[in-house]
């Protein structure tokens, strides 16, 4: 019996042993893989945002005679709708300001279209609490009304913890989100800004989201295949209303469409750039703004 | 943890603030400091989200610590401090920029690279022109090797090396 309890005891002190290193093995090779990860990822950005600068240096050279017909601007259509498709451009987002100066009566079109959009993009914190949207934009609003100029968004104090918590998360966005299956949510960020500029939101460089918020699903990927494709080089009130018919969709109201810039596609000279870059052996997803060189 | 974070801020450094970093020795200090301005990002306190200051220091108790506080801060009543590596005796940091004269201190030390960039171990606040490089050396307590690190950042200063072919 004796040396039945010394075998069992010995087994348990090995078992426990083997579990301990085995488990710091496991941590090991998780805090290496993820740290792996944020290097690759880290590298990516910085490549490129090298290329993105080396190409806005060679932008400025003036063409030598007969290279007249070739152009940056075509070479970037040419290469362009895989970025597209990963963020929503800081050109396509919308400009919160006007509301804050000038406030929600007198831009309804916009106040709307911004409850709308946190509405669609923002459901399990809407689900949980009637009228989510307006309460967070109205909260939001007001105190950016108090904040000085050159404020971020995340700077942004609400004054209500508790919806502090939930626009904390909406700004961070998940891991994972994926639009179709209609799971997690992305970063607030991506989709308000509150800059000095009157530019109006860039349709060819939205997000899909964003036009599904605008148009509805069906219409949005009809519109955004049409404005991706070679031929297409403008968009006009035209297209729209033939992306809205080809759906049954009534096409949207005169005050919303004022709000998006219409007319030829262009490329914006930008001093930040959103850059994401993805280890996809880590899952490790990294996101910078990056600063471009005036001038 | 000490790589990957200081890899994070200084991949990360405020480039609308005129100079994002700089090395800077504090009153009763033995070696200079790093500050950074840089972006914290997204943080459940809004005061330190975005922007915020982080000073890189030796504290008292011989850690290797990132200290950081809110940027627009007239009154600095709260920092937070996060500790990079224990037992370190000193570290050097060296920066890779654009070769000016006129801001050579006598204490710098200064390495060519070549006929343009040159490697110093002080960026003072008067240099505007962010370096795209920075090397740091940390002088463990516990060993004689030093640990060495090297960071590169998303600073506009091209470097490019290329030469023309005759065709």
């Amino acid at each position: 019996m004796n040396v039945l309890g010394l075998v069992f005891s010995l087994m348990l002190i090995l078992s426990y042993g083997f579990y301990a290193c085995w488990d710091k093995q496991v941590a090991s090779t998780k805090v290496r893989k993820t740290y792996l990860g944020h290097q690759k990822a880290n590298r990516k950005i910085l490549n490129s945002y090298q290329s993105l600068v080396y190409k806005n240096y060679r932008s400025t050279t003036k063409p030598s005679v007969g290279e007249e017909t070739f152009s940056i601007s075509k070479l970037k259509k040419e290469e362009q709708p895989t970025n597209y498709t990963q963020i929503n451009q800081s050109c396509a987002k919308i400009n919160l300001l006007p509301l804050i100066q000038e406030g929600k009566e007198n831009n309804q079109a916009l106040y709307d279209f911004t409850i709308h959009l946190i509405g669609s993009l923002y459901k399990p914190f809407c689900q949980g609490e009637k009228r989510f949207e307006h309460r967070l934009l109205d909260s939001l609003l007001k105190a950016a009304a108090y904040q000085k100029e050159d404020f971020s968004l995340e700077k942004i104090d609400l004054q209500d913890p508790t919806l502090q918590k939930k626009y904390y998360k909406m700004l961070k966005g998940t891991k994972n989100w994926d639009l179709t299956s209609k799971t997690g949510y992305p970063s607030l960020l991506d989709y308000i800004k509150i800059e000095t500029s009157t530019d109006k939101i860039c349709i060819f460089h939205a997000h899909i989201s964003l036009l599904n918020t605008l148009f509805g699903d069906k219409a949005a990927t009809f519109l955004y295949d049409e404005l991706h494709s070679k031929e297409t080089t403008a968009l006009t009130k035209e297209l729209i209303d033939t992306a809205c018919s080809h759906t049954h969709r009534i096409s949207p109201d005169p005050d919303l469409l004022d709000l998006l810039d219409l007319g030829p596609h262009h490329d914006h000279a930008e001093l930040k750039k959103t850059l994401v870059a993805e280890d996809k052996a880590s899952h490790v997803i990294l996101k910078k703004v990056v600063h471009f060189p005036k001038g | 943890m000490l790589q990957t974070r200081i890899q994070t801020v200084l991949g990360s450094l405020d480039m609308g603030v005129n100079p994002p970093l700089y090395t800077k020795r504090f009153e009763k200090e033995k070696q200079d400091s790093l500050v950074i301005i840089f972006d914290n990002g997204i943080d459940p306190d809004p005061n330190y989200s975005g922007s915020i200051m982080g000073r890189l220091f030796i504290d008292d108790k011989k850690n290797l610590t990132l200290a950081s506080w809110p940027l627009n801060e007239n009154k600095v009543t709260s920092w937070r401090t996060e500790i990079l590596l224990k037992n370190v005796k000193s570290f050097e940091l060296e920066f890779l920029e654009r070769k000016q004269s006129g801001n050579d201190s006598k204490k710098e030390v200064i390495k060519n690279v070549n006929k343009d960039y040159v490697w110093r171990s002080q960026h003072m606040q008067s240099q505007i022109e962010a370096p795209c490089m920075v090397r740091l050396k940390v002088q463990s307590n516990l060993s004689k090797k030093p640990l060495q690190f090297a960071f590169h950042l998303s600073t506009p200063l091209p470097l490019i090396t290329y030469e023309e072919m005759s065709l």
